[in-house]
C-alpha cells in the first residue's frame, strides 16, 4: 500500500518537472506570439498571456520599414528551400538506391564515404567553399545555395537505413524481366515505395535549407535576394525597427510560423524520423 | 536473402551511373572545397574577390592566427559553451528518458511531452537568437517578471549584480523608478544564455535518440535483474547504460562536432541591438568561427581569406583531435564491458 503512494508521490513530482520543461520550451515562443498583436505600448507596459488587437498595425510597420523585404524573403526562401529539398531527396534516394541493390566497383567506397563525411560538418571547410563559389563566378546567386544538395552524405545515410527494410529485390526482378529499364523501375518502382521515408527525409531537408543562415550570409550580398533568416538578422541587428517592439515581434513569429504549422501536423513523422536516422548502426 | 538473385554484370553498371551525380557532388563541393582551404591557408589570399596575384608565404598565417589572442581565447570558450550545455543535456535525456520508458512509473502524455521537446530544434537559430535578445533586453519580459517578483531588486541592492548593470527603466507596470538589469553587459551571463540556448535547442533531439536506444533493450533483461533483484540505480548503471553505448557513442561525436562549429547564435548575440557594443563583452562567448567570421572574414581592416583559411585549418584540426579522442576514450570502455551483454546488444 505505501509503496503506492510513494509511486504516486513520485509521478507527481515528474510531472511537474516536465510541465516545468515544457513551459520553458513553449512560454518563449507564446510571448513571442502574443507581443506580435500587442503595440509596442502595451509591450513596454508588461507581460500579458492573452493577444491584443495590433496585428495589422504591426503589419504595415514591418511593411513599411525601410527597403526590406519580408513577404519577398519569405518568397526566397521558400524557392531555396523547396529546390534544395527536391535535390536532396532524388539524388540521394538514387545514389542509396544503387548501393543498397548494385554489385559495383565502387559501391564499398561510396558507401565508406558516406559513413565518413556525415562526421563532417560542411560548414569546416566554408572559406574553401567561399573561395569555389568566386571561381565559380556564382557569388550572389543561388547556385551555391542549392546545388551542393546533389551530395548529401546524411540524406544518403538515412535512405540507405530505410532502403534496407523495404527493397523488395524479387519485384525489382520481375519488372526487369518486363523489359522495363534501370531508371525506370526506380522510378515507377522504388519511388513510391520508397514515399514515406523520402518524406520525412524531405521534412529534415526543408528545415535544414530554411533555417541556413551562415551559407547565403557569407555569399548573397544583394538585399533583393536575401534569405528570411538573413533578414531576421536584419532586423534584430536593430537600426531600422529598435523601437517598435511588436513589428519585431512580429517579424521573428512570421519566420518561424511556418515551421510550427507544418510541426504541428506532422510531428509524428519528424519524430520516429530522427530515431531511425540515428540508430541502426 | 540479399545478393542470392545473381543479377549480371550488365545491370550492375547502373550502379556507377546512379552514384555518380553524388560521387561528383562530393569531389565539388566537399574535396574541392578541403583542397581550396588547405592552399589558401599557405596563401596572401588578402583580397575577397582574388583579384591580385597569390603567393606562398609559408606559415605565416598560421603564425598569425596562433599569435592573436581572441583566436585563441575562443577555442576555450567553444569548449567551454559545448561543454556547459551537453552535460544538462545528455543528464536530462538520460533521467527523462528512464522515466519514460520505465514499466512502473506508466506516464501518461509522453507523446505529447516529447512533441513539445523537440519543437525547438526546428526554429531558425537566427529567430532564436533574436527572440531571446528581446526577452533579455531591458525592456524585455524577463525583467519586468524579475522586478514584479522582486528579484531584480534584491540582487541590486545585495551587489550581485554591480551598480553599472542596473539601469532606471520607468514604466514597468506604471513604476516611475522601477529597475531593469542589463542582461546584455554581463558577460558571463551571455556566455551562460548561449549554452542555454543550445541546450534548449538540441535537448529534445538528444531524448528522442537515447529513448529509441532504450526502448530497443529487451524488456527481458530488466525482468530478470528484477527478479534477481537488483534495484533501479544497479539495473540504470549495470545494465542500460553499458548497452546504450553506441547510441552514447554517436550523440556525443555528432554534439561535439556540431559544437566546435556553434556560429548563428553567438554570431547574432554580437550584432543584435547593441549587445557587445559598449561593454567589448563580445569576445566573452564568441565561439571559434564567429572569431574568425568577424576578424578574418568580414573585418573590414583585417579582411583576409588566407588568415581565415588558417583559422578554418585550426577549427577543423580542434574538430578532428576532439573527435578521435573521444573514440579511444569509448574504445577502452569497451574492453570493460561484460560480454554476455555485448552478445545481446546486435538490435542497436
Amino acid at each position: 500500500m505505501s509503496g503506492k503512494v510513494g509511486i504516486n508521490i513520485g509521478r507527481a513530482a515528474i510531472y511537474v518537472i516536465l510541465v516545468i520543461i515544457a513551459l520553458l520550451c513553449i512560454m518563449p515562443l507564446y510571448i513571442m506570439i502574443v507581443n506580435a498583436t500587442r503595440s509596442t505600448e502595451q509591450i513596454n507596459k508588461g507581460i500579458s498571456i492573452f493577444p491584443s488587437t495590433f496585428l495589422a498595425t504591426n503589419w504595415n510597420i514591418l511593411d513599411k520599414g525601410g527597403s526590406l523585404n519580408l513577404l519577398r524573403a519569405l518568397g526566397n526562401s521558400v524557392f531555396i528551400s523547396v529546390t534544395t529539398t527536391t535535390i536532396t531527396v532524388y539524388f540521394s534516394l538514387l545514389c542509396a538506391y544503387a548501393i543498397e541493390i548494385y554489385n559495383f566497383a565502387l559501391k564499398k567506397f561510396t558507401l565508406g564515404l558516406v559513413l565518413f563525411l556525415i562526421m563532417i560538418p560542411g560548414q569546416v571547410s566554408i572559406i574553401g567553399f567561399y573561395r569555389l563559389v568566386v571561381n565559380f563566378g556564382w557569388l550572389d546567386s543561388y547556385f551555391p545555395l542549392i546545388l551542393p544538395a546533389i551530395a548529401g552524405a546524411g540524406a544518403v545515410f538515412f535512405f540507405k537505413q530505410y532502403l534496407e527494410s523495404c527493397v523488395i529485390l524479387e519485384l525489382i526482378h520481375a519488372a526487369r524481366i518486363d523489359g522495363c529499364s534501370e531508371l525506370g523501375i526506380f522510378h515507377k518502382i522504388m519511388m513510391p515505395i520508397a514515399a514515406p521515408g523520402a518524406f520525412t527525409m524531405a521534412i529534415f531537408a526543408f528545415v535544414g535549407s530554411w533555417n541556413n543562415f551562415f551559407t547565403p550570409f557569407l555569399i548573397l550580398n544583394t538585399q533583393e535576394k536575401f534569405t528570411l533568416p538573413m533578414v531576421i538578422q536584419v532586423i534584430v541587428n536593430g537600426n531600422t525597427f529598435f523601437r517598435e517592439m511588436g513589428a519585431l515581434y512580429l517579424g521573428l513569429a512570421i519566420s518561424i510560423a511556418p515551421v510550427i504549422i507544418v510541426y504541428i501536423a506532422l510531428s509524428k513523422y519528424i519524430i520516429s524520423g530522427i530515431a531511425m536516422g540515428a540508430l541502426k548502426e | 536473402m540479399k545478393g542470392k538473385i545473381r543479377l549480371g554484370t550488365k545491370v550492375d553498371r547502373w550502379g556507377f551511373v546512379f552514384v555518380a551525380p553524388f560521387l561528383i557532388g562530393i569531389a565539388i563541393f566537399t574535396l574541392y572545397p578541403i583542397i581550396n582551404m588547405v592552399i589558401m591557408s599557405f596563401q596572401n589570399a588578402t583580397n575577397r574577390s582574388f583579384t591580385q596575384e597569390l603567393r606562398f608565404i609559408g606559415l605565416d598565417n598560421y603564425q598569425a592566427v596562433f599569435n592573436n589572442e581572441t583566436f585563441m581565447g575562443s577555442i576555450g570558450t567553444t569548449w567551454k559553451i559545448w561543454f556547459m550545455n551537453f552535460v544538462p543535456q545528455i543528464g536530462i535525456a538520460l533521467l527523462l528518458s528512464v522515466w519514460f520508458t520505465s514499466l512502473r512509473l506508466r506516464l501518461k502524455f509522453i507523446g505529447i511531452f516529447r512533441t513539445i521537446f523537440y519543437l525547438p530544434n526546428l526554429l531558425m537559430p537566427a529567430t532564436v537568437a533574436g527572440l531571446y535578445t528581446m526577452l533579455i533586453g531591458n525592456q524585455g519580459p524577463i525583467n519586468k517578471l524579475l522586478y514584479n517578483l522582486g528579484i531584480s531588486q534584491w540582487l541590486a541592492s545585495s551587489g550581485i549584480v554591480s551598480e553599472n548593470r542596473v539601469q532606471v527603466v520607468a514604466g514597468i507596470d506604471g513604476a516611475p523608478d522601477a529597475i531593469s538589469i542589463m542582461f546584455a553587459s554581463i558577460p558571463e551571463f551571455m556566455t551562460g544564455m548561449v549554452a542555454y540556448i543550445q541546450w534548449w535547442l538540441w535537448f529534445g533531439s538528444t531524448i528522442i535518440i537515447v529513448m529509441a536506444g532504450m526502448t530497443s533493450i529487451s524488456v527481458s533483461l530488466y525482468e530478470s535483474a528484477y527478479v534477481d533483484g537488483a534495484g533501479g540505480g544497479t539495473i540504470f548503471f549495470k545494465i542500460t547504460l553499458p548497452l546504450l553505448r553506441p547510441v552514447m557513442l554517436y550523440i556525443l561525436v555528432t554534439s561535439l562536432v556540431g559544437g566546435m562549429q556553434i556560429i548563428d547564435i553567438p554570431y547574432i548575440f554580437g550584432t543584435a541591438g547593441g549587445i557587445g557594443r559598449p561593454g567589448g563583452t563580445l569576445n566573452e562567448f564568441a565561439t571559434m568561427n564567429v572569431v574568425m567570421i568577424r576578424e578574418y572574414f568580414r573585418g573590414p581592416s583585417t579582411r583576409n581569406l588566407g588568415l581565415a583559411a588558417a583559422a578554418g585549418m585550426v577549427i577543423f584540426a580542434v574538430t578532428l583531435i576532439a573527435t578521435i579522442i573521444l573514440l579511444f576514450i569509448m574504445r577502452i570502455g569497451k574492453d570493460k564491458e561484460p560480454k554476455k551483454l555485448k552478445a545481446k546488444k546486435g538490435g542497436v
